[in-house]
C-alpha cells in the first residue's frame, strides 16, 4: 500500500489518505481481509497527526470499506471487494450518458474523442 | 584505501595471529615446565595439563590454517559478499587459538610446577574480545563486491515527490510452507518432551541417564528451530523517509532497518533464497544480507559501503519505486 500526502495541496490530509486507500481498493492493490497499518505507525511515517489518519480511517469505515476494531486494527471489509465493480459500473453508466449527449449533438465517435482531447490534452 | 590495500591489511591481521603465537613460543619455550597447564577452572586453578611442545604446535597449526584459509577467502573473493563475514569468523578462530596458546605459555613461563600457573575467565574474556575486535575489523576491511543494482534508478525515478510531499509504502509477504514446517517441528519437539516426561514418570529409565538427557536436548532444539521457522514465516515492510524497516512474524522486535541515508538505490527482483544464504535473516550470502521468508518478489537495496540487502515482499516494484523517489528527493534537497 502506497500513500502520498502533500501538505501544499488544497485537499485536506485526511481526505488525501482516504482517497489513496480508496484508489488502491479500486485497482486491486488492497483486497478484502487486508490489514492497514496501525494509525500511529502511518501517522509517524507520514509525519502527520495520528487523529488525521484516524479521521481518514473513520471516513472509510462510514463508507463500509473498513472495519475498525479495538486491538485488531483496521481491516478491509468484504463489501469493499465490490468497489472496483461498482466504480466500473458507474464509469460505464457515465460513458453511456456521454454517448447519448454526443448523439443529440450529432457528433461522430471521432468528433467526440476530439472533444475529449480538447478538454484534457 | 584501495581494495588491494584493504586485502593486504586483512591478510596481515590474519597472519599476525599465528606469527605472534610463534614468537611467544620462541620466547618462552626454554623456561617451561613439562607438562604445562592448558585448562583452568573459573577461579584460576589449572585442571588440564599437556606437554608444551605438542600443545603449542597443535594450537599454532590451527591458528595458521585459519589464517591461510581466511587469506585465500579474501584474496580470491569468489564468496563475494560473504567474504567479509567468513573471513571475520576465520580471523576470530585464528586469534582465539593464538591467544589461548599465548596465554597458556605466558602463564607457564618461569613456573616450576604447572599447578602454579594462573589464568582463568578474565584471560578468556580478553582473548575472546580481542578476537571479536579483529574479526569485526577484518569483516569491515574486506572489500565488498560492486552492487548488482544500477544507481541510475535514483537519477531517473519512476516518479518524483514534490518538495514537502510525504510518502509511505507498507507491504508484507508470508510463507505457509514455512509456518507449517515450524508448527510440525514444534509439535514433534513437544511430543518428544512428553515422551521424556512419561518415561521418567513411569520410571522406565531413571532420571538423568544419558538417553534421557539427549532426547530432552534434541526435543528442545527441535522446538527452538520450529519456533524460529514459524517466526520467519511472515514479514512486514515499511518504506518511508527514515528508510526501509522490516519486522518478522508480526512481532515488533527486533526491527531490521536500513536508514535512507545508507541506501544508494533499490530494485525489485525475484529473490532466489540460495543466492542470499537461505531463509530467515541472513548475513554474508553470496550477494549480501537478506530477510527471506519465501522465494519470489523482493526488494534489493544497494547500500553505501556495504553489500546489497534483499527483503522478500509482495508488490516489491512499488516499494522500490518509492525508495528511489525518496533517495532522489533526499539528494536534491541536500543539493539545494
Amino acid at each position: 500500500m502506497l500513500i502520498r500526502v502533500d501538505p501544499a495541496s488544497p485537499t485536506g490530509l485526511a481526505e488525501q489518505i482516504a482517497g489513496q486507500i480508496r484508489g488502491q481498493l479500486a485497482d486491486g492493490t488492497l483486497a478484502p481481509g487486508d490489514r492497514l497499518p496501525p494509525a500511529r505507525d502511518l501517522a509517524h511515517s507520514l509525519d502527520v497527526n495520528m487523529h488525521t489518519v484516524l479521521r481518514a480511517y473513520a471516513a472509510l469505515r462510514d463508507e463500509g470499506l473498513l472495519e475498525l476494531r479495538r486491538g485488531r486494527g483496521a481491516q478491509i471489509t468484504q463489501a469493499a471487494g465490490e468497489l472496483p465493480t461498482t466504480l466500473a459500473a458507474r464509469l460505464h453508466e457515465q460513458i453511456r450518458a456521454l454517448l447519448g449527449a454526443a448523439a443529440e449533438l450529432g457528433l461522430t465517435r471521432e468528433q467526440l474523442l476530439a472533444e475529449i482531447r480538447k478538454v484534457t490534452p | 584505501m584501495t581494495p588491494l590495500q584493504r586485502r593486504a591489511l586483512v591478510v596481515l591481521l590474519l597472519v599476525l595471529a599465528p606469527v605472534a603465537a610463534l614468537v611467544v613460543w620462541l620466547a618462552t619455550h626454554d623456561a617451561l615446565p613439562d607438562p604445562i597447564a592448558t585448562h583452568w577452572q573459573l577461579d584460576g586453578d589449572p585442571d588440564g595439563f599437556t606437554s608444551p611442545g605438542g600443545f603449542a604446535a597443535g594450537m599454532i597449526a590451527v591458528s595458521a590454517a585459519m589464517a591461510v584459509l581466511g587469506s585465500v577467502v579474501v584474496t580470491i573473493g569468489s564468496f563475494r559478499a560473504g567474504s567479509g563475514p567468513i573471513a571475520g569468523v576465520l580471523a576470530w578462530t585464528a586469534w582465539v587459538f593464538a591467544g589461548g596458546v599465548g596465554d597458556a605459555l605466558l602463564s607457564a613461563h618461569g613456573v616450576a610446577d604447572a599447578h602454579d600457573a594462573r589464568s582463568g575467565w578474565s584471560h578468556s574474556v580478553v582473548v575472546i574480545v580481542i578476537g571479536l575486535v579483529v574479526a569485526l575489523a577484518v569483516w569491515r576491511l574486506t572489500p565488498i563486491p560492486p552492487s548488482s543494482i544500477d544507481a541510475a534508478a535514483v537519477a531517473e525515478p519512476s516518479y518524483r515527490l514534490s518538495p514537502g510531499e510525504r510518502a509511505v509504502w507498507v507491504g508484507s509477504a508470508s510463507s505457509r510452507p514455512l509456518l507449517r514446517t515450524g508448527m510440525v517441528l514444534v509439535g514433534v519437539g513437544t511430543l518428544g518432551l512428553a515422551v521424556v516426561a512419561l518415561v521418567t514418570v513411569l520410571g522406565v529409565v531413571s532420571p538423568g541417564t544419558s538417553t534421557d538427557g539427549s532426547v530432552l536436548i534434541s526435543a528442545l532444539v527441535v522446538i527452538v528451530v520450529g519456533l524460529a521457522a514459524a517466526w520467519c514465516h511472515s514479514i512486514t515492510v515499511r518504506v518511508d523517509a527514515t528508510g526501509v524497516t522490516a519486522r518478522l512474524g508480526g512481532v515488533p522486535w527486533p526491527r531490521f532497518r536500513v536508514p535512507l541515508e545508507r541506501i544508494e538505490a533499490a530494485r525489485a527482483e525475484l529473490v532466489e533464497p540460495m543466492q542470499w544464504g537461505g531463509w530467515g535473516y541472513r548475513v554474508g550470502g553470496r550477494r549480501g544480507s537478506a530477510l527471506v521468508v519465501r522465494k519470489g518478489q523482493g526488494i534489493v537495496l544497494a547500500r553505501h559501503g556495504r553489500p546489497d540487502f534483499a527483503i522478500t515482499v509482495d508488490d516489491a516494484e512499488r516499494a522500490a519505486e518509492l525508495v528511489n523517489a525518496l533517495v532522489s528527493a533526499r539528494l536534491s534537497a541536500r543539493a539545494t
